[in-house]
């Protein structure tokens, strides 16, 4: 644990960096220091293994505080990952990953052997062991000093805009290479970035910092979004505060409808949304009513039981029919899809299960005109489906989703009920709807298979 | 204007010393130079801002016409001839000295700052760091002032004819005395060689030092 008490830090030149900073960084767990640019951050961040002193207050560390310990024996406890990377460029890969452990003392090929495996743990190959950082990519200079920083298992890890450098893509998989490390060995982290996503993504505990080197708000990710100290902390968390929110609710919530799936898109009728699966049951595309044979792109997916309702929405908005098309964690097969409404009913499901005081919780029977007389609150005016009311126990049903029929038509009222013009056959279960592709079509998967299929 | 090939028949054992000899008044001067302006580039780099005023007196001493240094040392050293050749490589290596804290503080100044406090941040000391990873990254930049102090030097042993030692400048003093045209071609191809030969062995030694920095400009 790593405790700031009322730390300050005025430069020579007068700047306040930091200001009157009381933190507790708890042991294992991720704390992102987040903030405008000037914000302090990465003062405060060198404050910690002694890279910059504070001038007023102190830091301690389990106790005790950082001064009493040695420079140099100090900051070989703590892993560190300079702005950009900060990589030796005169060393290899192997030597630099293994700088602190032969300045500990380690033998030639123990700190090698720790080298290579670490490039395994960050998601590199060992072909790269003796190349230069100039010979690699962005992604893989940020992987390499990630590796650097672990290389002697220090319990304390800190990173300056570990990740800046890297462009959308490569960073998710830097986080997503970041949150296993995390989890297979939890390491008390202290993260500086000004990037509120990221933040929200690695934070277990989010600090919000202000230009002035203020502490504006400590909490989690969640807290902040949903409930931001002051007018500061909501403008930097963003407009968009309510969709990220979405992060935490999980998609399993979500019941899913399900729509006609074949192998072949030239088998397929043309005259409603139908989704073309490989051999494995992946979703490839949607049959193209333009052209027979043709595929339309997919979109994004989610993944029905770990993914979020942020990435259902997501998936729903950037779908060419405005229809999620869930997956399975395991082997990305189809299991099944969701409309955007659904979603939106789910999140006020969900809203409706944390904080039942602010929203009047309604029967579901209750009369929709209150919705157009003005609902305060539209999102929580959308009606509960029943299937909604059974998502929990359907939770414990892995089987509910090869169901189609009550979850059709829970999607179908759903639909009629919030007015909007989905195509309601859609949703609808098999047995309502011609089968497009024929009993004997071998490459259809008939969609009462689904459940074989999502297994 | 023919070449007088007896000539060079004759003296090719006396070339070879010249050679040798401008070799030896051109390169020592540079690696004693080195050794200096290391340690004093990086004093100089640690000043900060005081840097800038030193680093614009060693540029008004390596702007000083090389033959005013060769006349002026022997009056600075202790006493002996003015026309010994250590005169001629103290001023060399004055010369170099100025030119080469430049491409040291230079090389210290071109250390990106984060690969600075990674250095720190692992748990170096300040010297452990200034050996193992500032000064190996600032060597582009002091292989670059070597080859021009080295051409420089090479260049500049001629003119030290003037005062007595000169190496291959003697066969340009003896070509203007005796309006003979051979030892002036001598004198020019050798030195030119000479030059030449030195720029590449300094680049071979940058390659095989600095295998990281290859592709970077020398």
């Amino acid at each position: 644990m790593i405790e700031f008490e009322s730390v300050g830090k005025t430069f020579r030149d007068g700047t306040a960096a930091v200001v009157d900073l009381s933190l507790v960084v708890p042991t294992g767990t991720v704390t992102v220091l987040v903030g405008p640019a000037g914000c302090g951050g990465t003062t405060a961040l060198q404050m910690v293994n002694r890279l910059v002193e504070p001038t007023s207050g102190r830091i301690l560390w389990d106790g005790s505080p950082l001064r009493s310990r040695r420079r140099t024996a100090l900051r070989r406890q703590i892993g560190y990952v300079a702005q950009g990377g900060g990589l030796f460029p005169h060393r290899t890969v192997v030597d630099n990953i293994g700088t602190v452990p032969s300045l500990l003392g380690w033998t030639r090929s123990k700190t090698r052997r720790r080298a290579l495996e670490l490039l395994d743990s960050v998601g590199l190959e060992r072909g790269l062991a003796d190349r230069y950082p100039a010979q690699l990519g962005e992604g893989q200079q940020q992987r390499v000093a990630l590796a650097r920083a672990l290389a002697a298992d220090p319990p304390v890890v800190l990173m300056d805009e570990p990740f800046a450098a890297a462009d959308p893509a490569v960073r998710r998989e830097l986080h997503t290479s970041f949150l296993d490390l995390q989890r297979s060995t939890a390491r008390t982290v202290l993260l500086v970035t000004h990037d509120v996503d990221e933040a929200v993504a690695l934070g277990d505990q989010v600090a919000v910092l202000q230009a002035d080197g203020h502490l504006a708000q400590v909490g989690s990710p969640q807290e902040l979004l949903e409930h931001p100290a002051d007018s500061f902390v909501a403008g930097f968390v963003g407009r968009d505060r309510g969709y990220r929110a979405l992060s935490f609710a999980p998609a399993s919530a979500l019941d899913l409808g399900s729509v006609p799936v074949v192998r072949d898109a030239g088998s397929a009728a043309a005259d409603r949304p139908t989704l073309v699966v490989d051999a494995d049951a992946r979703p490839v595309g949607w049959v193209d009513p333009a052209g027979p044979g043709e595929v339309r792109p997919l979109g994004a997916t989610f993944e029905v039981e770990s993914g979020t309702l942020r990435s259902a929405l997501d998936a729903a908005l950037t779908s060419p029919y405005g229809l999620a098309v869930g997956v399975s964690a395991a082997g990305g097969r189809y299991a099944g899809v969701a409309t955007a409404d659904a979603i939106l009913a789910a999140v006020a499901q969900a809203r409706r299960e944390h904080r039942p005081e602010p929203v009047p919780v309604r029967e579901p029977a209750e009369p929709q005109e209150q919705q157009a007389a003005g609902g305060a609150h539209p999102l929580t005016a959308v009606p509960l489906p029943d299937a909604l009311d059974d998502a929990e126990d359907d939770a414990e049903d892995d089987g509910h989703r090869a169901d189609p029929p009550g979850d059709g038509h829970a999607y179908a009222e759903l639909g009629d009920e919030s007015g909007q013009d989905v195509d309601l056959d859609v949703l609808r279960p098999g047995d309502e709807t011609p089968d497009p592709l024929g009993a004997d079509d071998e490459t259809a998967i008939r969609e009462t298979e689904r459940a074989g299929v999502g297994r | 204007m023919n070449l007088d090939w007896r000539w060079l028949d004759r003296n090719t054992g006396h070339l070879a010393t010249l050679v040798g000899q401008h070799a030896l008044l051109a390169v020592v001067p540079v690696l004693v130079a080195l050794v200096v302006a290391l340690p004093l580039g990086h004093l100089l780099f640690r000043t900060g801002r005081a840097a800038g005023p030193l680093l614009a007196v060693l540029r008004v001493v390596s702007s000083i016409p090389a033959l005013a240094l060769f006349v002026t040392v022997p009056l600075v050293l202790p006493p002996h001839q003015i026309l010994d050749p250590l005169n001629v490589a103290v001023a060399l290596t004055v010369h170099g000295v100025a030119l080469l804290v430049r491409s040291v503080v230079d090389g210290l100044r071109s250390v990106p700052d984060p690969v600075r406090q990674s250095a720190s941040a692992a748990g170096f000391g300040w010297f452990g760091r200034l050996v193992r990873v500032e000064l190996p990254l600032a060597m582009p930049a002091v292989f670059a002032g070597l080859r021009v102090v080295t051409m420089s030097n090479i260049a500049l042993v001629s003119v030290a004819a003037l005062v007595g030692s000169g190496a291959l400048g003697q066969l340009f003093q003896q070509a203007y005395t005796t309006r003979a045209f051979t030892p002036l071609v001598a004198g020019l191809v050798l030195s030119v060689a000479l030059a030449l030969l030195a720029d590449a062995v300094i680049l071979l030694v940058r390659r095989g030092t600095l295998p990281w920095a290859r592709g970077q400009r020398a």
